[in-house]
C-alpha cells in the first residue's frame, strides 16, 4: 500500500509537469502595450501624440548649431577642442562624421516616426477631437522633415507609417521638391482642421501651421503664395508684437516669495507692502501674475499686478499700470503664512506664433540630451563661471558656447533697444552691478568675445535640477510673429507683383518696437527693402537659430560667411555612417 | 570522544587468527570514523558495513584475502588480511582523483567517464585562495576561463568569460548552485562551497539555448549520513592597501610645465613664482587609505541514520582603500542542507541559502570617479582651504573635482536580500531506475538607497560649473525585486549488460520563468544628513513615485525545456554520450521560439588497453571527443515584439505630461543564436600518478550571433527611451589550446610538494558582421572625439581598439608641410605635435586613417600554484599571468590646468629632443585623439596569494600546548597568515592592469580603475 502511494504520488508529479508544460508556457505578453493594438480611445490618440511632440525638445541642437554655423556667433566652449564637431562646423571645416549631425538626424527622423505612427492608425476609430489631432500630427511631420530638408536636402520621405527596423534598405533619399510638396501638404491639411486656440498651452494651432507654411512657400521661392497665407495669419488678430522687446525673453520675474520676511534663504521676501529680490531689475508699469493658495489680503491669485520699482531689488506692486507710473502701490500688510509666486509671461505671449515647451521641473542628464525635458541649449549658451558677491545677478553659470561676435554686436544701431536684449556685453553687464555694489566674476572661455546669446543664457533658478546647464525652461520661440511680420514683408516686397506698402508697413511694425519709437522706420522699396528686411531678420532673430538658413536660402552665405563653399556647404553632410547603414546607396551630398 | 577514537588509532584493534576479523574505518583527514562504509571480501559476496563508530566485523576470512574498503567520496582500498597486521583502515578522501565523481548537468559521473572539456576547483583549492567573491577562486585556477574584475572596490563585480567572448551582448556563463539559477555570486559565501565544475565544451549542450557562453555548477557542502556534529569555525582578519600609486608631477614640476604650455598658447603663465611650491599635494595618498577587511564563518555538518545536514552561517565584511567605509561591502549568509529518506528509497533534499549584501560605492571608473580626480588634480591645490573646508576645484573642466570631498558627499547604499531554495524528491522505482523532481526557486530584493546631497565643488555659489554640483538635495529609492523558479523532472535508468555493457539513460523535461518588477520613489526637498542611513522618506516636501516603463513589470523570460541524455561504455574503456535537448523560449516569436540541440562526446581509455597496461610511463590515459550545437537566448524580454515602452513627454501648461511612444524598434524575426563547439583532448596520468596532464583544443563557432546592432536612426533608434534593436547579425570564432599539469609528490616521508600550472591560448576572430556597415562600435575615449574607438568587425578580435597611428613627433615645419594636413582633426600641425599615419594616403589625416591598435583579449593567460606541507607547515602561493591584451590608458584629462603623468617630463621641447612625447600647449592642437599612443601593453603576472599556516592537531600532540587557552576540546586549530594580491610585473602605466568593465566592445579603456587592494590577513580556523 505505502509502496502504491509513493508511486502514485511520483507518477502524479511527473504527469502533471509534463502535461502542463505545453509550448504555451513560454507564449507571454509583455505588460507593456503592443504598439499595434494601440489607438483604441481619444486618450491613446492624445498619449501617442505627446510622444510625437516630445522630439520638439531635442530641436536645441537645431537651433545652437544652426546659430554657431552663421556669422553671428563662435563656438566658444571651455577650449579649442570642447564639442569638436560644433568647432568644425563654426569653421566650415565639418566632415560626415560630426555627432551633432547625427543627432540632429537621428532625433527629426524619431520625431517623424512618431508622428507617422499615429497617421498610420489615425482611420482606427472615430471621435469628435480626431482631425485636430491628425492635424497636430501633420503638423509636427511636417516641421521635423521641414527640419531635416533644410540640414540636409534630400532625405527619405517616408508618409502615414513609421520606417520599421528591416525597412531602411533600399530607401531613396527623395527629390527636395517632393518633400516640400508633401510639407504643403500636411501643413494645409493642418490649417484646416486646426482651431485658433487649443485648450492647452504649447499645443500646435492653425496660426502655427500658417507661419510654417508661409515659411515654407518663402523657402521655395513661393512669395505670392507665403504672402498670402501669411496675411490670413496677421489679419486673423490672434497674435500681436509684445509692446516691448524685453518683455519677450527674459523670464526673470518668476519667483517665489514666503512671507516670513528676514529669511535670508529665499531671494525674495515679503516686507510690509514691499516685496525684495536679491536680483531683480523690473520697468515700473511691468506686469506680473501672481499666484497663491492663500492670498495676501489685498491681492488676488490668478490677477496681473503692475510692478513699481524702488530700487534694484524692491518692487510694490500696483493694479493697473497707470497706478504703477503714478506710484500708487496696494497695501501689502497683513499677508498669511504661504507661498506666493509672482511671474510675467514672457513664455506663450501673444507673439507666440509657435514655441516649442520646455520645463525644469525633471533633471536632465549628459547619457540622454534627447531625453531632457529642459532646453540644453541654453546650459551651452551660459556665461562661464559666473558668479557674484553676495549674489550673482540674473544669470547662472554655463558653458560659454555660441558666443556672439564683435560684428554682430556692432551690426544693431546703439539706439536699438535689441541689442542688449539679444547680446550681452559681460563687461558692460558687470560694470552697472559694480555700480549697485554687487561684484560679478566669470570665465572667459574658447573665443571669448565678451558677448553671450543673452535670449538663451542659463537664469538664476532654482528648479532645474539636478544639473542646471541640463534643465533650462526657455521655451524655444520657434516662430515668433515678428519672424511672421518679416516674412511677410520679405513675401511681398519679392513677389511677382510686390507690394511694397504691405511689406513696409510690416517691416516698420517690428522696427517701431525695436527702437519704440518711430524714428527709425524705413521707406526704402525694392531691391533695397529686399535687403533691409533680410538685415532686419538678423537683427530681429538674432541667437534664434535662423540666420544660417536664411543666408542660404538667400544665396548670400558665402558673402557672410568665412570657409563657406558655394556649392558645397548650403547642405550638411549626411551623416557617413547612416548611408551606409541604409544600404550605401545614397550619394553623399556634393563636395563632402 | 576525540580521546576514545586517538585511543583506538593507538590501540591496534586486536584479532587473532580466528575466523573472525574486526576493525575500524576513519577518515584519513579528520580520524572520524566512516560509519556506513562497505567492507567486501575481494571476488565474494561477503561483506558488511561498518556501524556508526565506525567498526566492522567479518566472520569466515582467510590469511591472504582481500579486503576492498569504500565509502562515497573516500578513495576505495585494498587490504590483505593479515592476522599480524591491525585493521585500521585509513581512507582518503577522495580529492583530485580519476575517481572523483564530478558534477555534471543533471547529475553526476566519475572524472575518469567524462568525456567532454569539463574543470573541477574542489573546495581545498577556496579554502586556499580564501577569495572574497566566488569568481576569484576560478581566477587563473581554471584552463580557458578568464576573469576580470570590473573593480576592485568591495562587492565590485566579476566576470567570467569561458573560452573567450562571442558577442557584443550578454556573454555571462550560465551558473547553477545545487541546480538553482544563481547570476549574482556575491551572495553566496565561497566557504560553503564544495566544488565548482566548469563545463566548457558541448558537453554544456544539456543546457541547450542557455548553454553557449559556458556552464558554471555550484556544489554546497553537505554532510554525511551517520556522523557526529562535526563542527568549524573560520575567521581572518587583515587590511588592504593600494600596490600602486601612479606618478604624476609634484607642484614644481606640474607649474613649470603649465608655465611651458600656457606659453606656447600665447597665454600668460598662471605660475610666475615656482620657488616655494616644493612637492604640494600627492592626491592619490589622500584618496588612499588602508582598509579593513574581516570574515568569520561557522558551519556544522553531520548526520543521522537517514538524514544529513549541513548548516553554515558568515558574516564579512570589507573596507574600501578608497572611500574606506564609504566605498564597502557586508554580507551576512546563512545556509541549511538538509537531505533525509523519507521512506525506503524515496528522498528528500531541502537547500536553503538567505543572503544579505550591503553595498555602498563611490564614484568610479568614469570621468569624474575619485580615482580620475586624484590622478588630474593639481598638486598645487591642498585638500583643505584655510578655513578648513575643502578645497575647491575651479578651471579644471566640468569633471575634475576635489576627490575628498566627493568621498565626503557619496551617500550610496544598496541592500540585497536573496532568498534561495531548492527542494528535491528523488524516488529509487528499483535500483537500475529512480526518478527525480526538483523545484528551485529564488527571490531577491535589491532596495537602493541614493542620496545627492547640496554640493557645489566649483566656484562657491555657482551651480553647475562642475557636473557633481547639485543645489538642493534630491533623493532616490529604487525597489527591484526578480523572482525566477525551475522545475526539473528526471527520470534516470541505469543498466549493465553482460558485465561490458553498461548504458545510462536520462530523461528531463525543465521549465524556468524569471520575472522582475521595479518600483521606487524619487524625493526632493530634504535636509542633507551624513549618513545614508539617516535618510527618511518623510522628510521629503516632493515624493514621486517611479515606475519602470509605465508599468513596474520589467521582464518576464520563460523556458520550457525537454532533453534526454544517453551515456554507453563498453568494458571501461569505450565511453559515448549522446544529448539531445529542445527548448522554447519565450524571448523569441512565435515562430522563432524552439531549438534542437544535439551533442555528442565519446571516450577512449586507451590505458585499459592491453597494449598499455603494462605500460611504465602511463597510469591512465584518455582521449576525447566532442562536438555539439548550443545555444544562446539571453537578451531581454519581448525584443521580438514592439511595445510602448519608449519615453514621451512632453510640457503642456507648463506642467510636465506623459505620453506614450514605442521603445526600441522590434526584431519578429529575432531567434537563438546556434554554436558549434568541437573539443579534442588528451587526460593522463603518468609516474605513479605523480603527474597529471590534461590537453585540450577547442574551437567554437557561433552563428546567428545576437547584436544590439548599429542600426540607421530613421527607424527611430535615437529616440528617448528606444535602442539599438537585437538581430542575429554575426558570427565569432574562437579556438584556442588548453593545458593542464598537476604534479604531486611526498618527499623525505613529511613533505608533501604539489603543483598545478595551466596554460590557455585564446584566438578571437570576429568573422561576420551583417548590419551594413561590417561593424559595431562601443567605448569612448576622453570627451568628444571620434565615435567608437573600440569595434568588432570583421576580421580582428571582439572589442579592438580604433584609432589613429603616430609615427612620431613633427620636429620642424618642414616635416609638416611634407606631411598630409591635419587640419581635420581639429587644427593644423606644427612641429612638437604627433605626425599621424596617412593610411588610406589621400591629402589628409581624418577619421578614415583609423587603423587596429590592439585588442583587450589576452592571448596566453596561464595560472600556477604551488604548495608544500611539512609537518605542521603549509605553505601555498598561487600566480596568474595574462599576455598579448593591451589596455587604453584614458585617465588622463590633459587640460590646461589638470595634473599630468610624470612622464610628460620628457615632452617634446625643440628639434631632436623626444620623438615619442608631444608639446605641451594650451593651443589648439589634435595630440589627444586616439591613437596608439594611448593604448599600452596590458600582460601581467600577478601574485595573487601566498600563504603559510601551522597546525595544531591532536594527531600530532601539538594541540595540548593551546590546552590552556582553549576550553573546548578542539580537533585541530589552524593558524594562518597570507598575503593577497601580493605583487604584479606590469609594464601598464595605470593602477591594474586585470580590471576591465567587461563590455565586450568598448571595455579596456581605463578610467581610473578601483585597482584591486593587496591583502594582508591572518586567520584561524577550528574544528571540533
Amino acid at each position: 500500500m505505502k509502496k502504491f502511494t509513493k508511486t502514485f504520488i511520483i507518477t502524479f508529479l511527473i504527469s502533471f509537469f509534463v502535461v502542463a508544460c505545453s509550448d504555451d508556457f513560454v507564449r507571454v505578453t509583455s505588460n507593456n502595450i503592443d504598439t499595434e493594438n494601440y489607438f483604441n480611445s481619444e486618450e491613446e490618440f492624445e498619449s501617442a501624440l505627446i510622444g510625437a511632440y516630445d522630439l520638439l525638445q531635442s530641436t536645441f541642437y537645431n537651433v545652437l548649431v544652426g546659430e554657431i554655423a552663421s556669422d553671428n556667433t563662435l563656438a566658444g566652449g571651455e577650449n579649442a577642442s570642447d564639442g569638436s564637431a560644433i568647432q568644425q562646423i563654426d569653421d566650415m571645416i565639418h566632415t560626415p562624421v560630426n555627432v551633432q549631425l547625427r543627432d540632429i538626424w537621428g532625433w527629426m527622423f524619431a520625431g517623424i516616426n512618431r508622428a507617422n505612427f499615429i497617421l498610420e492608425f489615425q482611420e482606427k476609430v472615430d471621435f469628435e477631437n480626431k482631425p485636430n489631432i491628425i492635424a497636430q500630427a501633420k503638423f509636427l511631420r511636417a516641421y521635423y522633415y521641414f527640419e531635416l530638408v533644410k540640414w540636409f536636402g534630400p532625405v527619405p520621405l517616408v508618409v502615414d507609417q513609421r520606417i520599421n527596423f528591416g525597412d531602411q534598405f533600399g530607401l531613396d533619399r527623395t527629390p527636395v521638391a517632393d518633400i516640400y510638396s508633401q510639407i504643403e501638404k500636411d501643413l494645409a491639411e493642418a490649417i484646416q482642421d486646426l482651431p485658433e486656440q487649443q485648450l492647452m498651452i504649447g499645443k500646435v494651432t492653425k496660426g502655427a501651421a500658417q507661419g510654417l507654411l508661409g515659411k515654407v512657400y518663402l523657402y521655395n521661392d513661393k512669395f505670392a503664395e507665403s504672402a498670402d497665407i501669411l496675411d490670413q495669419l496677421i489679419s486673423s488678430n490672434n497674435y500681436d508684437l509684445v509692446p516691448l522687446f524685453a518683455d519677450l525673453f527674459e523670464n526673470d520675474t518668476n519667483f517665489e516669495f514666503l512671507t516670513s520676511s528676514n529669511d535670508d534663504e529665499n531671494d525674495v521676501h515679503l516686507d510690509s507692502d514691499q516685496i525684495h529680490i536679491e536680483d531683480h531689475i523690473l520697468v515700473t508699469g511691468k506686469d506680473v501674475l501672481y499666484t497663491s493658495e492663500s492670498p495676501v489680503e489685498g491681492l488676488s491669485s490668478g490677477s496681473t499686478y503692475y510692478a513699481i520699482v524702488v530700487d534694484y531689488n524692491t518692487i510694490k506692486l500696483a493694479n493697473s499700470k497707470l497706478e504703477a507710473e503714478s506710484n500708487i502701490s496696494i497695501d501689502l500688510t497683513g499677508f498669511s503664512e504661504s507661498a506666493h509666486s509672482l511671474y510675467a509671461q514672457f513664455e506663450n505671449s501673444i507673439e507666440s506664433v509657435f514655441e516649442v515647451q520646455y520645463s525644469d521641473q525633471e533633471g536632465g542628464s549628459f547619457d540622454c540630451f534627447q531625453c531632457s525635458e529642459g532646453n540644453i541649449a541654453v546650459g551651452f549658451n551660459g556665461i562661464r563661471k559666473y558668479i557674484g558677491t553676495p549674489f550673482g545677478p540674473r544669470f547662472e553659470s554655463g558653458y560659454s558656447f555660441n558666443v556672439p561676435t564683435q560684428e554682430a554686436y556692432d551690426a544693431y544701431n546703439a539706439a536699438d533697444l535689441r541689442r542688449d536684449i539679444s547680446i550681452l556685453n559681460i563687461e558692460k553687464w558687470v560694470a552697472e552691478w559694480a555700480e549697485l555694489g554687487v561684484s560679478i566674476t566669470y570665465g572667459e572661455g574658447n573665443e571669448h568675445t565678451g558677448f553671450f546669446n543673452r535670449k538663451y543664457i542659463s537664469r538664476r533658478r532654482d528648479l532645474n535640477i539636478p544639473d542646471p546647464n541640463l534643465t533650462n525652461p526657455n521655451n524655444y520661440r520657434a516662430i515668433r510673429f515678428a519672424d511672421v511680420l518679416l516674412m511677410a514683408a520679405e513675401a511681398h516686397n519679392r513677389k511677382t507683383n510686390p507690394d511694397d506698402v504691405k511689406a513696409l508697413e510690416y517691416m516698420n511694425r517690428v522696427r517701431t518696437r525695436a527702437f519704440g519709437n518711430t524714428d527709425y522706420n524705413t521707406v526704402a522699396t525694392g531691391n533695397t527693402l529686399t535687403q533691409l528686411i533680410w538685415n532686419e531678420r538678423r537683427l530681429e532673430l538674432m541667437g534664434e537659430g535662423h540666420r544660417f538658413f536664411d543666408l542660404v536660402r538667400t544665396g548670400q552665405a558665402a558673402n557672410y560667411i568665412d570657409g563657406f563653399e558655394t556649392g558645397k556647404h548650403e547642405l550638411f553632410p549626411i551623416p557617413g555612417v547612416e548611408i551606409e547603414l541604409t544600404g550605401n546607396i545614397w550619394e553623399q551630398n556634393p563636395g563632402y | 570522544m576525540n580521546k576514545f577514537y586517538l585511543i583506538s588509532f593507538l590501540f591496534v584493534v586486536s584479532i587473532g587468527y580466528s575466523q573472525q576479523i574486526s576493525g575500524i574505518v576513519l577518515d584519513s583527514e579528520s580520524d572520524l570514523p566512516i560509519p556506513g562504509a562497505t567492507v567486501l571480501v575481494k571476488g565474494t559476496t561477503i561483506g558488511t558495513n561498518t556501524d556508526f563508530d565506525g567498526n566492522f566485523f567479518l566472520d569466515n576470512i582467510s590469511q591472504g584475502d582481500i579486503l576492498i574498503v569504500s565509502s562515497v567520496g573516500f578513495v576505495t582500498q585494498e587490504v590483505v588480511v593479515d592476522p599480524q597486521l591491525n585493521y585500521v583502515v585509513i581512507l582518503n578522501e577522495d580529492v583530485e582523483t580519476l575517481d572523483e565523481v564530478v558534477v555534471m548537468g543533471y547529475g553526476t559521473q566519475l572524472k575518469k567517464e567524462v568525456t567532454g572539456a569539463v574543470s573541477i576547483v574542489g573546495s581545498e583549492t577556496i579554502e586556499k585562495v580564501k577569495p572574497t567573491r566566488v569568481e576569484q577562486a576560478l581566477q587563473g585556477q581554471v584552463a580557458g576561463v578568464n576573469i576580470t574584475s570590473q573593480s576592485g572596490s568591495p562587492g565590485g563585480g566579476l566576470d567570467i568569460r569561458i573560452r573567450g567572448i562571442s558577442t557584443n551582448g550578454d556573454n555571462r556563463p550560465l551558473i547553477l548552485v545545487d541546480g538553482n539559477v544563481i547570476e549574482e555570486l556575491s551572495v553566496l559565501n565561497p566557504s560553503d562551497i564544495a566544488s565548482i565544475t566548469v563545463l566548457k565544451d558541448a558537453s554544456a549542450g544539456i543546457y541547450g539555448t542557455r548553454a553557449s557562453n559556458g556552464v558554471i555548477l555550484i556544489t554546497t557542502k553537505i554532510g554525511r549520513r551517520s556522523t557526529p556534529l562535526k563542527f568549524e569555525y573560520n575567521n581572518y582578519f587583515g587590511f588592504q592597501e593600494t600596490t600602486r600609486i601612479l606618478p604624476v608631477l609634484n607642484a614644481t614640476e606640474y607649474s613649470l610645465l603649465t608655465n611651458e604650455s600656457f606659453a606656447a598658447g600665447g597665454k600668460q603663465i598662471p605660475y610666475p613664482t615656482i620657488a616655494d611650491l616644493g612637492q604640494g599635494t600627492n592626491w592619490q595618498k589622500e584618496v588612499f587609505q588602508k582598509a579593513p577587511i574581516t570574515n568569520h564563518d561557522i558551519s556544522v555538518r553531520g548526520g543521522g541514520d537517514k538524514s544529513t545536514y549541513s548548516i553554515g552561517f558568515s558574516a564579512f565584511d570589507q573596507d574600501g582603500i578608497v572611500g574606506g567605509d564609504k566605498a564597502s561591502f557586508k554580507r551576512l549568509t546563512g545556509r541549511i542542507n538538509y537531505n533525509v529518506e523519507l521512506f525506503d528509497n524515496f528522498n528528500l533534499k531541502a537547500n536553503f541559502i538567505y543572503a544579505n549584501t550591503q553595498r555602498k560605492t563611490l564614484p568610479e571608473n568614469s570621468i569624474g570617479s575619485l580615482l580620475y580626480n586624484a590622478i588630474n588634480m593639481p598638486p598645487t591645490l591642498t585638500p583643505y582651504d584655510d578655513n578648513g573646508d575643502f578645497t575647491r576645484a575651479t578651471d579644471l573642466g566640468n569633471e575634475v573635482v576635489n576627490p575628498l570631498k566627493q568621498k565626503d558627499l557619496s551617500l550610496n547604499l544598496t541592500t540585497a536580500d536573496r532568498f534561495s531554495g531548492v527542494f528535491g524528491l528523488k524516488y529509487d522505482i528499483l535500483p537500475e531506475l529512480n526518478v527525480e523532481a526538483n523545484y528551485q526557486a529564488n527571490y531577491t530584493e535589491v532596495f537602493g538607497q541614493y542620496f545627492s546631497p547640496t554640493s557645489d565643488y566649483g566656484a562657491e555659489g555657482v551651480f553647475g560649473d562642475k557636473v557633481f554640483d547639485r543645489e538642493d538635495p534630491g533623493y532616490s529609492q529604487p525597489l527591484d525585486i526578480y523572482r525566477d523558479y525551475t522545475v526539473d523532472i528526471l527520470v534516470n535508468y541505469e543498466q549493465e549488460f553482460a558485465g561490458k555493457h553498461d548504458v545510462k539513460f536520462t530523461l528531463g523535461n525543465s521549465i524556468f520563468r524569471t520575472f522582475a518588477d521595479g518600483f521606487g520613489v524619487s524625493a526632493e526637498g530634504l535636509p542633507n544628513i551624513d549618513r545614508i542611513e539617516d535618510v527618511r522618506l518623510a522628510d521629503a516636501s516632493i515624493v514621486t513615485p517611479r515606475f519602470i516603463n509605465v508599468d513596474n513589470r520589467f521582464s518576464d523570460s520563460r523556458l520550457l525545456s525537454y532533453f534526454s541524455r544517453f551515456r554507453y561504455s563498453y568494458d571501461d574503456k569505450y565511453y559515448l554520450t549522446a544529448v539531445l535537448r529542445r527548448d522554447a523560449s519565450s524571448n523569441f516569436g512565435p515562430g522563432n521560439s524552439i531549438g534542437f540541440f544535439p551533442t555528442a562526446s565519446i571516450g577512449w581509455i586507451l590505458s585499459e588497453e592491453n597494449f598499455l597496461s603494462n605500460s611504465n610511463l602511463f597510469d591512465f590515459l584518455k582521449f576525447k571527443a566532442s562536438y555539439g550545437f548550443l545555444g544562446n537566448d539571453r537578451i531581454g524580454s519581448f525584443l521580438y515584439t514592439s511595445t510602448l515602452s519608449g519615453e514621451g513627454v512632453y510640457v503642456f501648461d507648463n506642467q510636465i505630461v506623459y505620453g506614450v511612444a514605442p521603445g526600441s524598434p522590434s526584431n519578429p524575426n529575432v531567434k537563438w543564436e546556434e554554436q558549434q563547439a568541437l573539443n579534442l583532448g588528451v587526460e593522463m596520468r603518468l609516474f605513479n600518478d605523480h603527474v597529471n596532464l590534461g590537453f585540450d583544443y577547442f574551437k567554437r563557432r557561433t552563428n546567428d550571433l545576437l547584436l544590439l546592432v548599429e542600426t540607421s536612426r530613421v527607424v527611430g533608434v535615437s529616440a528617448p527611451g528606444s535602442g539599438a534593436p537585437i538581430a542575429n547579425a554575426g558570427s565569432v570564432e574562437n579556438s584556442g589550446i588548453e593545458i593542464e599539469f598537476a604534479y604531486q609528490d611526498t618527499f623525505f616521508n613529511e613533505l608533501d610538494f604539489g603543483l598545478n600550472f595551466n596554460f590557455s591560448t585564446l584566438d578571437n576572430v570576429v568573422t561576420e558582421v551583417n548590419n551594413q556597415i561590417g561593424y559595431e562600435i562601443g567605448g569612448g575615449f576622453g570627451i568628444g572625439g571620434f565615435e567608437g574607438p573600440s569595434r568588432m568587425e570583421v576580421g580582428y578580435p571582439i572589442g579592438y581598439f580604433y584609432g589613429l597611428q603616430t609615427d612620431g613627433i613633427f620636429q620642424s615645419v618642414d616635416e609638416v608641410d611634407a606631411h598630409a594636413s591635419q587640419r581635420s582633426l581639429g587644427s593644423e600641425a606644427v612641429p612638437g605635435d604627433f605626425r599621424y599615419v596617412n593610411q588610406n594616403g589621400d591629402d589628409k589625416i581624418d577619421e578614415d586613417d583609423r587603423v587596429y591598435l590592439g585588442d583587450p583579449i589576452p592571448d596566453y593567460t596561464m595560472g600556477l600554484n604551488i604548495s608544500l606541507d611539512y609537518k605542521n607547515i603549509d605553505f601555498s602561493a598561487y600566480a596568474f599571468a595574462s599576455l598579448g591584451s593591451e589596455i587604453v590608458r584614458n585617465y588622463e584629462r590633459n587640460l590646461d590646468l589638470t595634473n599630468k603623468s610624470a612622464y610628460k617630463l620628457n615632452r617634446w621641447r625643440g628639434i631632436g629632443t623626444t620623438d615619442t612625447d608631444p608639446r605641451v600647449t594650451t593651443a589648439a592642437n589634435s595630440n589627444s585623439r586616439f591613437s596608439d599612443y594611448f593604448v599600452e601593453d596590458g600582460s601581467y603576472l600577478r601574485v595573487q596569494n601566498i600563504q603559510i599556516g601551522y597546525t595544531f592537531s591532536d594527531e600530532n600532540s601539538k594541540l595540548d600546548i593551546l590546552r590552556p587557552w582553549i576550553k573546548a576540546s578542539a580537533e585541530s586549530i589552524r593558524f594562518y597568515a597570507s598575503v593577497g594580491n601580493a605583487f604584479t610585473l606590469t609594464n601598464y602605466k595605470g593602477f591594474d592592469p586585470t580590471t576591465s568593465t567587461g563590455s565586450p566592445v568598448g571595455g579596456g579603456f581605463d578610467l581610473g580603475f578601483y585597482p584591486n587592494p593587496r591583502t594582508y590577513s591572518v586567520g584561524f580556523n577550528i574544528k571540533f
